[in-house]
């Protein structure tokens, strides 16, 4: 489950506020005291730190850098960041921007416990944090872990099935999706089975006679997928018309 | 790097900020309340599918007015369910329809109708006459499925604020069109707008070239243009003379059709009357505009249309490809939970209030946005049965208030233009008048929420 932090962001403007007017008093320190906190973050960069409030090792990145995982030094061990870009910091608890996110406005800084840093990127609307669906590249269905196009992605390209001649992927033991976005011209049924088959009871229908056989994403949609499809789909075809469904 | 900071300095920080933050309110009272929980109640959500609700907010303590207004909120979780996020046309790009129409036209099939929608960007009519009867043109930029509808304001080169809907998110931002007719001997030149009459650039400049001509309604010229025309516009394309009152207009003129393959089938004196052939586009020219494209084009070139998105706050291009939709207006509200400072106060439609005497500001406002949990909002403020709204800063104040959590919002079009509707019922009022009976007004476009997947039954 995806935990999101939402802050206050009036309150956190207070408290920035206040921090800000501190700060200004120990700007009257002498010339050769240690720089205040935070300030050898370079501008225009996003800097995470592996101590508490801009302390211990930094490590920099543009605002063009996204990161949908570290290396095992900096995996899960940063402590304290500051964005000093104009773009919003999206901080993810799981690498592939998945798991608790964090983040943080143009120009402010944040601490966060053990493990809670392991991905990260740089966005001009906040609520693109909310979302992974851009890394899906063109002509694609990508699929992912988690709602929203964020968790681990598979992109699949699409090829034809030896044994059914259909046109699309049979999964293999890799988690089944949670959101897609299908980026072709063409639209995508979805199946239980690996082989383009299998069927899910219509939960609405007391009988439980009524049953999908696909789970239709039309051309150029992206889409969380919903109970009774989610976490179930192991493959897909791509099809002109949705009557060629199975 | 490693870098070690005095520990005093830290201590001394810390204690300070513990001590600023836990002190007694020194002669500082308890924060104003926010405009919408000092004025207004919230009603109990309803929920319009999984992951759509609608809260509606009714003013309680009356603003120098006889009635109260709304404020409607249907908020889109996109991980709750399989929704969309994106705009629409209706039946064509030069036709307005109410948001009715245009919802009805997403798709044929009942079970995946909108959940819910409000209408969308500026726009301005054309004159009728010419071809072009009383078609409307899009303010700022217009995209559908990353097809250009119309290009972005001048204004000075810094382009005019839109919504990039992508993803299910819309992102707020000022954005520049800059598109470009390459001929085959690779000769360039500027296209200057999508989809209008060429010489009559209504309600803002397109180039700094552009010089106005008009304040009320506000319309600006250029006799030296080219104008390409895309085979959703829907109507015969503008001949000479649509207005009148601009004479650019009026020249005849040349015209090159270009068909699904991108191949010139027809380079011709003259414009207009044609319509646009499916998958091709009619290229027009006016004055300078016309002589290059008649000195270049002949039946069979193929020219080359090159469209570029440019986000000017993020200094980056967007590629315009079917993900992408877009719709404009002039104002953000809210930028990153701040109300911009350059945000005007206006009002179009002004009163005199329940005193008699003091005015108060009766446009009905329409908001695209988002909220601090990442979730697209659409947003009406109107009168429960009559038109009525709010100055533009106090529109925002009244979202800006923290029961909402909106971060971002961009202003879309309002007055007689507003409208909210969910499934098929329209939840704002009727404002203009057809033969004595209250009707919805037409707009240019909407942005809906709608159906991102679903089952197919069994054969």
């Amino acid at each position: 489950m995806t935990i999101i932090r939402t802050t206050d962001l009036r309150r956190g403007s207070l408290i920035t506020a206040v921090l800000a007017l501190i700060c200004s008093a120990f700007l009257v320190l002498p010339a050769n005291a240690d720089p205040a906190p935070y300030d050898d973050c370079p501008p225009a960069t996003f800097c995470l730190y592996s101590g508490a409030d801009g302390t211990g090792a930094r490590r920099d990145f543009t605002d063009r850098q996204a990161l949908q995982g570290y290396d095992a030094a900096w995996d899960g061990t940063s402590l304290s960041a500051k964005n000093n870009t104009a773009l919003w910091a999206c901080v993810y608890g799981a690498p592939g921007y998945g798991g608790l996110l964090e983040t943080v406005k143009p120009g402010n800084k944040d601490a966060y416990t053990p493990g809670a840093v392991r991905a990260h990127k740089l966005v001009p609307t906040r609520a693109l944090c909310f979302t992974g669906y851009e890394r899906c590249p063109d002509n694609r269905v990508c699929t992912f872990t988690e709602p929203n196009g964020r968790g681990a992605m598979t992109v699949h390209l699409p090829a034809t099935d030896a044994t059914t001649k259909n046109y699309g992927n049979s999964y293999g033991a890799e988690a089944a999706p949670r959101s897609t976005w299908n980026r072709t011209k063409k639209h995508v049924c979805f199946y239980p089975e690996p082989a383009f088959t299998g069927s899910w009871a219509d939960p609405a229908d007391a009988s439980g006679r009524k049953r999908f056989g696909a789970y239709v994403v039309l051309r150029g949609d992206s889409t969380t997928v919903p109970a009774p499809f989610a976490g179930t789909f192991r493959s897909h075809e791509l099809v002109n018309g949705t009557a060629d469904c199975q | 790097m490693t870098r070690n900071r005095r520990p005093w300095l830290a201590a001394a920080a810390a204690l300070g900020a513990a001590l600023a933050l836990t002190s007694p309110a020194s002669g500082a009272g308890e924060p104003a309340p926010s405009p919408l929980a000092a004025r207004w109640t919230a009603g109990t959500p309803v929920t319009v599918t999984t992951g759509v609700t609608r809260t509606t907010w009714t003013e309680t303590t009356l603003d120098n007015r006889t009635k109260a207004r709304v404020l409607q909120i249907v908020e889109i979780d996109p991980t709750a369910g399989a929704l969309t996020l994106e705009s629409a046309l209706g039946t064509d790009d030069s036709t307005a329809e109410t948001l009715p129409e245009q919802l009805a036209r997403v798709t044929t099939v009942p079970t995946r109708h909108p959940y819910a929608g409000v209408n969308g960007g500026l726009f301005q009519r054309e004159p009728a006459g010419a071809g072009a009867e009383k078609t409307i043109v899009h303010t700022g930029v217009s995209a559908t499925d990353g097809t250009l509808h119309s290009s972005s304001c001048w204004s000075a080169g810094k382009g005019s604020t839109g919504a990039v809907i992508q993803y299910g998110i819309p992102h707020i931002t000022k954005l520049r069109t800059d598109m470009t007719l390459i001929a085959p001997t690779g000769e360039t030149v500027r296209i200057d707008d999508v989809n209008r009459a060429p010489g009559r650039a209504p309600h803002c400049a397109r180039d700094a070239e552009d010089v106005q001509v008009s304040t009320s309604p506000p319309v600006y010229t250029d006799p030296d243009e080219i104008v390409v025309f895309t085979d959703d516009y829907g109507a015969p394309v503008p001949g000479p003379g649509t207005d009148p009152a601009v004479p650019a207009t009026a020249d005849p003129g040349f015209e090159v059709v270009v068909d699904a393959h991108g191949v010139v089938t027809e380079a011709r004196e003259g414009r207009g009357g044609t319509v646009v052939p499916a998958g091709g586009r009619i290229i027009q020219g006016i004055g300078t505009g016309a002589q290059w494209l008649r000195a270049r084009l002949v039946r069979d070139d193929t020219p080359t249309v090159d469209q570029k998105l440019h986000d000017m706050t993020a200094d980056r291009d967007i590629p315009l490809d079917d993900s992408v939709d877009v719709v404009s207006s002039f104002h953000h509200l809210l930028r990153s939970g701040d109300i911009p400072a350059e945000l005007p106060d206006s009002c179009s439609g002004k009163e005199k209030g329940a005193d008699g005497t003091t005015l108060i500001c009766t446009d009905s406002r329409t908001a695209l946005g988002t909220n601090s949990r990442g979730r697209p909002v659409l947003v009406t403020l109107t009168g429960q049965d009559n038109e009525d709204g709010d100055y533009l800063r106090s529109f925002a104040a009244l979202l800006d208030s923290p029961e909402l959590g909106i971060i971002d919002a961009l202003n879309l079009d309002g007055g007689g233009s507003t409208t909210l509707q969910t499934g098929a019922q329209v939840h704002t009022p009727p404002t203009d008048l057809v033969d004595g009976t209250p009707v919805h007004r037409d707009v240019a476009d909407a942005v809906y929420t709608g159906v991102g997947g679903y089952g197919l039954y069994v054969k």
